[in-house]
């Protein structure tokens, strides 16, 4: 993937940090200094930041990762992984997320092997009448261990800003197809691998979602933990927006929360530029729409294939369509959107197949994976992907034509029309 | 807008929401990346 952003309307990059995967992110572009690995008591913090790039109706790729290791012109190699966390490479469809993040030896590092483990390919049956199904099976990999040449070294200081990996797994260069495009389960993996510093803005983190440790009034901070344990510090101000009129005071350790924002120098800290709490209750899940029922007026009801969840000992499970019941009682929110106009733009008769969306609630509520019911649903970024139709791109409207390739093109309308607001900094698009 | 060509390969990141007064589906997103 070439991952050049179109100026005019990049802002900023979007991290979507899924519940199985605490994700670091860093951009980079190196430092002008040079070293080698000398001892393990010199050190400097590096991270590591997936993403992907999407095959059509392809809902998860979840591979575990073995090692990420950064080896110097001598042939010395450290470890960027602290552990072997399992990484639902799908679930970014673009976007990116922090992977981990850790101290590690001061060095220039030129290349990168990367070595995974087993892994699971999920993907949309629509063929099937009704509502959707996810089917899966096993990924074979025809290699287990990639290794990559940097074209910009990652030079580790100590003392220095983070600097980190961009891992980016080609999913429709690495998941095979045969002739009439069905998955047949062989992975080649295809990375492309960059090192960036925590001052690029594609490394800056859009959505994390953790579960709220502690609240640190006074200092104007909480810790949040992901599954995998790794706790985080982050750091608000009187700049930070909240969602829903809420503040560090509504926090408590029920809360689950999406943060934006970008990491800061210090250790396992991030400075949000907004927060929202997607749960008080100790429950969340997250994931796309796949059915809406009825089809028009005020849903009933609602399919989510679940691509993260909080806590894990609930009735749904990751990778499966849950059946959201709706009772007319929920809250609905648009991330990074507060403001009246939000009731109507989004709400139990705005529900489309394609959204991406957060729920959350009661762990009572999800004791069935069919019957859920929720307090919180909230809507949340996705990536589209597609090609622009010859001939459509309007400069004078801000509009162009795309057809969309991914998975939102196989739950919804293929043929899109894109209108560019560049004062406002949005896309707007509408499917035809 | 002006970097956009025919047939590029391009991912549009943002909220997918239906148009209350026409039904139709609109799309605001934070940005467009070049995929080719």
């Amino acid at each position: 993937m070439n991952s050049t952003v179109l100026a005019s309307t990049c802002r900023k990059a979007i991290v979507v940090l899924p519940l199985a995967a605490i994700l670091a992110v860093g951009c980079s572009g190196g430092s002008n200094s040079s070293s080698t690995p000398q001892n393990n008591s010199t050190t400097g913090p590096a991270f590591v930041v997936g993403t992907d790039a999407p095959l059509a109706s392809v809902v998860s790729f979840a591979v575990q990762l073995k090692s990420i290791d950064a080896i110097d012109a001598s042939g010395n190699s450290v470890p960027l992984l602290s552990g072997t966390p399992t990484v639902d490479f799908a679930h970014y469809n673009g976007l990116q997320a922090l992977v981990d993040i850790n101290d590690v030896p001061v060095g220039t590092y030129n290349s990168v092997s990367i070595t995974l483990g087993t892994g699971t390919i999920g993907y949309l049956n629509t063929q099937i009448v009704g509502a959707p199904a996810v089917q899966t099976e096993a990924a074979t990999m025809t290699q287990s261990t990639v290794t990559t040449t940097l074209s910009s070294p990652l030079v580790i200081t100590h003392g220095g800003a983070p600097v980190g990996l961009r891992v980016d797994l080609d999913m429709s260069k690495s998941i095979e197809t045969d002739a009439n495009g069905q998955i047949t389960g062989q992975v080649t993996p295809t990375f492309n691998v960059n090192a960036y510093s925590n001052t690029d803005s594609h490394c800056y983190i859009d959505e994390l979602v953790a579960a709220v440790v502690s609240v640190n009034a006074s200092g104007q901070s909480f810790v949040v933990q992901g599954p995998h344990g790794e706790q985080f510090t982050i750091n608000v101000n009187g700049q930070t927006e909240w969602e829903g009129n809420d503040s560090l005071n509504s926090l408590s350790t029920s809360s689950i929360v999406q943060v934006s924002g970008a990491i800061d120098a210090a250790d396992q800290t991030m400075d949000a530029d907004d927060v929202a709490i997607i749960s008080q209750n100790s429950f969340f899940a997250g994931g796309q729409v796949t059915y809406v029922q009825p089809e028009s007026g005020p849903a009933t009801s609602f399919d989510l294939y679940v691509d993260s969840l909080l806590p894990s000992a609930t009735g749904l499970s990751l990778g499966q369509i849950a059946q959201v019941d709706l009772t007319g009682s929920e809250k609905f929110l648009i991330y990074w959107m507060h403001n009246p106009l939000t009731q109507f733009l989004f709400n139990s008769s705005q529900l489309v197949a394609g959204q991406s969306v957060t729920i959350g609630g009661p762990s009572s509520g999800a004791a069935n994976a069919q019957a859920v019911t929720v307090n919180r649903i909230s809507l949340r970024h996705w990536g589209f992907d597609g090609t622009i139709v010859a001939n459509s791109i309007n400069s004078s409207q801000n509009t162009f034509q795309m057809n969309i390739n991914g998975f939102a093109g196989v739950l919804g309308p293929q043929t899109v029309t894109y209108m560019l607001r560049e004062e406002q900094d949005i896309v707007m698009a509408s499917m035809v | 807008m002006t970097d956009m060509s025919s047939s590029s390969n391009v991912r549009v990141v943002g909220l997918l929401l239906k148009d209350s007064s026409t039904g139709q589906i609109v799309l605001l997103a934070h940005y467009v990346d070049d995929m080719s």
